[in-house]
Order: C-alpha cells, then sequence, then structure tokens
C-alpha cells in the first residue's frame, strides 16, 4: 500500500482556496482537481507534480546487406 | 435600517451552508430550510419587499430572535441561473454580517465542502493546522501498489 497526499490551504481572510496535489502519484489527479474545482465554483488555485518523461530507447536499425 | 442587500456568494451545497452557518455560531434548531422561499421579516416582524416586490424571501432562514436583539431574519436564497445561495442580509445586521463574517462563512464553507468532495474521492482527513496565516488541511489517500 502506499499513500498519496492531498494538502488544502484556504486564507481564512478571503476563503480563497489553494489545493497541493504535488504528493499525488495517482492517474486520478486531474479528475480530483476538476472535482474540487466543481464543488467550489472555480475559486481553486491547484499545483501539481509535473509529469513524468522518461526516455524512450532509441531505436536500433539492422541493415543487413 | 432593515433594508435587505443581497450578497452573491458561491455555495452550492444547502447542507454544508448549514453546517457552515452552525460553525460560525449558529445553533442547527435555529436554521430554517425551506424547499420553497418563504417570507422573511424585519426586526417590527413585518414581511419585507426591498428585493422583491412580491416579497423578500429565502430558503434557508435564521430567524431574527436568534441573530440578535433588534435584528432582521438573516436569508440565504437559491439563485436558479447561479445555483447558488445569495446571503439575503439586512443593513443594519451587516456590522455583524459584514465583509469578515462572509470571509469567515466561505472559509468554513469551503473547507467543509472539500472534505466531502475529497471523501468521496477516497481521501482520509488527517488533521489541519496554521501556516503562515492560512488554514492546512492535510488529506490522505491509501493505493494499493503491485
Amino acid at each position: 500500500m502506499a499513500g498519496e497526499i492531498a494538502i488544502v490551504t484556504i486564507d481564512p481572510e478571503t476563503g480563497d482556496v489553494e489545493l497541493d496535489l504535488k504528493g499525488f502519484h495517482g492517474k486520478g489527479c486531474h479528475a480530483v482537481q476538476e472535482s474540487i474545482t466543481k464543488a467550489l465554483g472555480g475559486d481553486v488555485t491547484a499545483t501539481k507534480q509535473k509529469p513524468e518523461y522518461h526516455e524512450l530507447p532509441t531505436k536500433t536499425t539492422c541493415i543487413t546487406r | 435600517m432593515s433594508e435587505y442587500r443581497k450578497n452573491i456568494t458561491r455555495c452550492k451545497d444547502k447542507e454544508v451552508l448549514i453546517d457552515a452557518l452552525v460553525e460560525m455560531g449558529y445553533r442547527r434548531e435555529h436554521i430554517e430550510y425551506h424547499e420553497v422561499p418563504q417570507q422573511l421579516f424585519d426586526w417590527h416582524g413585518q414581511p419585507t419587499c426591498y428585493l422583491d416586490s412580491t416579497g423578500d424571501k429565502a430558503q434557508i432562514i435564521v430567524r431574527r430572535q436568534h441573530v440578535g436583539g433588534a435584528a432582521n431574519d438573516l436569508g440565504f436564497k437559491l439563485d436558479p441561473v447561479t445555483k447558488c445561495f445569495d446571503a439575503i442580509i439586512s443593513q443594519y445586521d451587516s456590522g455583524k454580517h459584514n465583509q469578515k463574517w462572509l470571509s469567515g462563512l466561505k472559509t468554513s464553507y469551503s473547507a467543509k465542502r472539500v472534505k466531502k468532495e475529497l471523501a468521496k474521492n477516497g481521501f482520509k482527513y488527517l488533521g489541519q493546522e496554521m501556516v503562515n496565516g492560512k488554514i492546512q488541511i492535510k488529506y490522505l489517500k491509501m493505493t494499493a501498489t503491485f
């Protein structure tokens, strides 16, 4: 089992909401952000982990003559 | 002055809004909810019609005797277009229900609404703390790894 953390920060002066999903590695990250944004009527700032890019192995071509 | 003014909110969830009002100090049993909007009354007990010529009405109401001395009813009326509950606050009560109070209500509503939404997504509440003057709430979702 692994854990994914979501941090919600609310400014008590304004009631503005920030959503930190950097500790979230699951595929549903975007869905979570979207459902929170929809639930609060669009007033949410979200930060997410940058997608990890893996270098694809170079394709080798064999040429036989 | 008993004149009512409309304050636009983004509160769509009536149960969460009622819970937020409880957190703001109103007792649950003093908060009325009506499917059909009901008439609001001023401090004399007279029906008002400042925002609506047929009478100022709201679905969520805290009656004046629970708001404070010489207060008017406090209401939240569903806007059929935005689907949000607008706060109907009298000019007299805008000293108590001022911008700071509305921000507190928004904060409480947002915290509760986010908690409800994250629970639907399988997150568990871990706790909250104040960080640099802001409320920081942590949630955890356990996922299976293979």
